[in-house]
């Protein structure tokens, strides 16, 4: 299983050695008594942060690039990004998710001395007015 | 002892033993209340597995799942009938009908240590419509 996470305008691409994980919630209020219009679409992907061996001063992933786009405040247009994510397995794409426009909800990074790599965790949400974009797809190949 | 799920609509939902791992029946009323309250929910939660097919043959009824708990709640496909069956030996344990369903919460996980993903769906009878829902069980099962 492989996760390819693209983000888009301006382009991250967080590389498939790197990724581990990628969670989708859709969630409306716990106490509704019907389908209401408040729909929270989150998602969290999770992934190592890695060290080159090979080269010193060379990133051996896109990771640090999370942390640029996590600083970028709400008054600015990049702080929204399109977000593909897509999950392939035995040559199929289990699912492809689209958030084309995603924020930053929070974003951590984790440092031990056991693992040997650091640890992101990337949650997103898409734009709450702009629900109708988000597209979910799956079993398809290439 | 097996699940099946059976969810109606334009796409219908059809997932079996083989995806489905564990469900549980809610019932619930505010904590708070001094009597019973009149404002009850029903519900089932259903957790599973995103199995992919291999060489796509067929039609993965988790991606029609994931694409209800995103259907806007102007649209009329958001409710639909959910039949659920817990079967053991030979017997359908339980079957719970909700004839208009709506998803509360779906959650979807897929990670590179268990090679397929999961699930949990959370869904429950519009409220009004409560006595709607119908609780069977204890006759036999189809194959």
């Amino acid at each position: 299983m492989a996760l390819h996470v693209d983000i888009n305008d301006p382009k991250i691409s967080i590389e498939p050695e790197s990724t581990r994980s990628v969670e989708l919630k859709v969630d409306i209020p716990e106490d509704s008594h019907a389908r209401t219009k408040d729909v929270g679409i989150t998602m969290i992907i999770k992934g190592k942060i890695m060290a080159d061996a090979g080269e010193v001063g060379k990133p051996a992933d896109s990771t640090a690039k999370l942390l640029e786009w996590s600083k970028i405040p709400a008054e600015k247009k990049e702080a929204y990004r399109n977000v593909v994510v897509k999950v392939q397995s035995g040559a199929i794409n289990t699912r492809m998710y689209q958030l084309p426009n995603a924020y930053i909800v929070d974003y951590y990074e984790d440092f031990n001395d056991q693992e040997g790599t650091g640890l992101f965790t990337l949650v997103l949400k898409q734009m709450k007015n702009k629900l109708s974009g988000v597209m979910i797809s799956g079993g398809f190949t290439d | 002892m097996g699940y099946r799920l059976n969810v109606d609509g334009d796409s219908k939902i059809e997932l079996k033993e083989d995806a489905l791992t564990q469900v549980q029946f809610l019932s619930v009323t505010p904590k708070s209340g001094n009597a019973r309250a009149t404002d009850f929910g029903m519900g089932v939660k259903i957790w599973g597995k995103i199995n992919f097919s291999l060489g796509a043959e067929l039609e993965d009824s988790t991606v029609t799942m994931a694409n209800w708990a995103i259907t806007p709640s102007d649209q009329a496909a958001c409710y639909r009938k959910a039949v659920l069956q817990v079967i053991a030996a030979g017997q359908v344990v339980r079957e719970y009908t909700f004839p208009n369903a709506f998803v509360v919460g779906y959650d979807e996980e897929l990670d590179d240590e268990n090679g397929v993903g999961k699930f949990c769906l959370h869904i429950r009878q519009k409220k009004d419509l409560n006595p709607k829902v119908e609780l069977k069980g204890g006759f036999e099962a189809s194959e």
